[in-house]
């Protein structure tokens, strides 16, 4: 049986019901727990352990022991339903919008033709399986992505792009069930790296976070679509954020090839030139900064650097995971970091020994309560730097943007490793 | 063409999964000298609320053992592993506190 505080009980109701569970017990107390005195927990344990009782030794009300009704699970890998709707392009909006298949942006109804359009630049069959995405664990069938990619806006050049991205989010350590489930806010930030950036025109330069190129917005769409039509990630069911950010839409781009000083991103983790991959993380949002007075590199990642220290940010409580910051460079402060002799080890070895918060500033602030590090740690004195991640290949480091002395940063989501696929090659041109 | 009227066929973007319905574990005849395991889900509290329910289960209603397994983190997963082990050395098994 499960006890939960009262805000959670519509995700353990889904959540169950996606198990199969239906007459799983399930105990509700009082949100929130976290803020409570000890007390005032323990009377809860007092007010709510004679129901615990009761789920535990007799049966549930109207739920019988016997045999659960037969089960009708459908065949893997079952192609989609067809709907017959009549009516306009915006009837189809609303009866789509009103089942909860949209993000609240208009959607291109996605007919037989345009999915199938979609699914002829995929390297494999639309029947094909590429896993459950939780946290509802709905089958991730290829033509279900097609379909959520039509939706989203895509070409079909795109496609394969977004496959990518769907396989690496289905990667386990990855995560997706909870980081739709966090009260944290996480969502997927899509980077991609390799010659299929310039060839599908996936924006670079300026504005490149912002809005108006058609590639990053549509193929970060299909990437969120498919988490919450197939994973289950809506408000009224699994997702839980309290704000959440704009990245819930969208987020995807690729780094800026002409003007990136230094080896491409994908030739730092070890791929070859020709191939293009995407590296999606979960990040908790996204902060820039403006250096505009120093005059050398290393008077921009001292600003930069400053920018990532804080008590509240969760990353210096939950390293023990693994998470990857993503720190973008715009060009001109990469321009100026790598004149000053720094090459992208040098930065992130940088950021790593500079990105540090005092143990004695994070104690009892921020998710201290429930922070996840090395045991060594617990032993070190206040003035005992905590860095914001335990390895500096934890880092992610992307030169991306256009013109001006600005750079950025994605805080990560800390319970998640970043997952990194190779994206078919033999895409046709847009 | 948004106000344009058409009959369309379109596809069903999510999912259309079917679960395999499970039946509950039967439930106890009672609790006497039973072992009861905890998840904490690692939640500040969740610690304190199972510490003084394992309390009052073994002090008013004949539990004779607590186990507790404590997540690293809230937000993963329980490895199967230690569920496995959770079910093979307990009666019944409490997962709290989604907070």
């Amino acid at each position: 049986m499960t006890v939960i505080t009262q805000a959670f009980t519509q995700a353990a109701q889904h959540r169950a019901r996606a198990l199969g569970l239906l007459e799983h017990p399930v105990v509700v107390i009082a949100h929130p727990l976290a803020s409570k005195t000890r007390a005032q927990v323990q009377h809860l344990a007092h007010d709510s352990v004679a129901e615990v009782v009761r789920g535990l030794v007799s049966p549930m009300a109207g739920a019988s022991m016997a045999s659960p009704p037969p089960s009708q699970t459908r065949d893997i890998g079952a192609r989609a339903s067809r709907l017959h709707l009549s009516g306009t392009v915006s009837a189809i909006n609303d009866d789509f919008d009103q089942q909860g298949w949209t993000d609240g942006l208009p959607i291109i109804p996605p007919t037989e033709d345009l999915v199938v359009a979609m699914l002829e630049t995929s390297p494999v069959c639309a029947e094909q399986v590429l896993g459950r995405l939780p946290p509802l664990d709905g089958t991730v069938t290829v033509e279900k992505v097609a379909i959520n990619a039509v939706m989203a806006g895509c070409k079909p050049a795109f496609f394969p792009v977004v496959l990518a991205a769907v396989r690496a989010v289905l990667q386990p350590q990855f995560n997706a069930g909870a980081i739709t489930t966090t009260t944290g806010g996480a969502a997927p930030v899509v980077i991609v790296s390799g010659p299929i950036a310039r060839q599908l025109g996936i924006h670079s330069g300026t504005a490149v976070l912002g809005s108006g190129h058609r590639p990053n917005a549509t193929i970060g769409r299909a990437l969120r679509l498919t988490m919450r039509n197939l994973g289950g990630a809506t408000a009224d069911t699994m997702e839980k954020s309290t704000h959440g950010w704009p990245g819930k839409y969208t987020m995807c781009f690729a780094e800026n090839a002409e003007r990136n000083p230094w080896e491409p991103l994908h030739i730092e983790l070890g791929f070859a030139p020709e191939v293009s991959i995407v590296i999606v993380v979960a990040a908790r949002g996204l902060i820039t900064i403006v250096e505009s007075s120093q005059e050398t590199g290393i008077g921009d990642l001292e600003t930069l650097v400053s920018a990532m220290r804080g008590e509240g940010i969760s990353g210096y409580s939950y390293q023990a995971r693994g998470a990857s910051p993503v720190v973008v460079l715009g060009p001109e402060h990469a321009v100026e970091i790598a004149a000053a002799g720094l090459g992208r080890k040098e930065v992130k070895e940088y950021i790593f020994h500079h990105a540090r918060m005092p143990l004695g500033k994070l104690r009892d602030r921020g998710h201290w309560g429930a922070r996840s590090w090395p045991e060594a740690w617990e032993h070190q004195p206040d003035d005992f730097l905590v860095p914001l991640v335990t390895d500096p290949d934890k880092l992610i480091l992307v030169v991306a943007g256009g013109d001006g002395r600005h750079s950025s940063w994605f805080p990560a989501w800390s319970a998640t490793q970043r997952a990194v696929e190779v994206i078919a090659a033999d895409v046709r041109p847009t | 063409m948004v106000g344009t009227t058409q009959s369309s066929t379109v596809l069903h973007p999510a999912a259309e999964d079917v679960a395999e319905k499970h039946r509950l574990a039967p439930r106890l005849s009672s609790l006497q000298g039973t072992t009861v395991g905890f998840i904490d889900n690692h939640k500040r509290n969740a610690n304190v609320y199972l510490e003084e329910l394992g309390q009052l289960l073994q002090a008013h209603y004949g539990v004779a053992r607590v186990v507790t397994y404590r997540k690293i983190s809230q937000s993963m997963p329980t490895p199967g592993e230690v569920l496995d082990q959770l079910a093979s050395t307990c009666d019944a098994l409490i997962h709290a506190v989604a907070d």
